[in-house]
């Protein structure tokens, strides 16, 4: 799934880190998101979206999958 | 106890007690095979005392899994399902083959004792240690 995690994360100049302490999660975690090899689960999704102050879908893009 | 990220340390830690059931069951092993008489108790406690180092084991294991980041606990429980599944399917097969009188028939040689691994606890014990930290190898770098 395509996400805009790191350009929003570099937006607030945030490193890699200070973005997973703040969403609960490991470094490893959030460059696999940002990789979009690891699709995060809803909850975890909401927490970014909220963090960023966006909706889910302006961060993640499913490409219209069913 | 521990963090959302995966280590090497942290898992070794986590996995402690099933080393130490691991040696137990080796050394349990040993016991019973020594050429002397053992109670039917002794042989009892000799055989349980690895399977409830197993259940620290479990509870040790359960608090590291639950403290992890989603990513590493999804590795975890497929590294978990891969090492029940290649472990149930070898001692299947290891049992098929020693009905099968195959270990007997000096096929393979006798001095490695095959067919008598079988029947020991500390076989399939050793072989779901192994096996998930090659699964938990194998299924983490789909995500590096």
């Amino acid at each position: 799934m395509k996400n805009k995690m790191r350009e929003l994360r570099a937006a607030k100049e945030w490193s890699q880190s200070d973005l997973a302490d703040k969403l609960g999660v490991s470094r490893q975690t959030v460059n696999a998101i940002e990789t979009e090899k690891y699709d995060p689960s809803l909850p975890l999704a909401f927490k970014a979206a909220r963090l960023f102050k966006l909706r889910i879908e302006d961060i993640f893009d499913d490409n219209g999958k069913p | 106890m521990f963090g959302p990220s995966y280590s090497i340390r942290a898992n070794l830690k986590a996995n402690t007690w099933a080393f130490v059931a691991m040696i137990l069951a080796w050394a349990g092993d040993l016991l019973l095979s020594l050429p002397r008489e053992w109670s039917v108790a002794q042989r009892a406690i000799i055989a349980l005392v690895p399977l409830l180092v197993g259940l620290l084991w479990v509870r040790s294991f359960v608090r590291w899994v639950r403290g992890m980041d989603e990513m590493h606990r999804r590795i975890s429980v497929e590294a978990c399902l891969f090492a029940t599944s290649v472990t149930l399917f070898v001692v299947a097969t290891w049992h098929i083959l020693d009905q099968a009188g195959v270990f007997q028939a000096g096929v393979l040689p006798a001095r490695l004792h095959l067919g008598s691994h079988f029947h020991t606890a500390s076989f399939p014990i050793s072989l779901v240690g192994a096996f998930y930290f090659l699964g938990y190898a194998i299924f983490s770098r789909r995500y590096k």
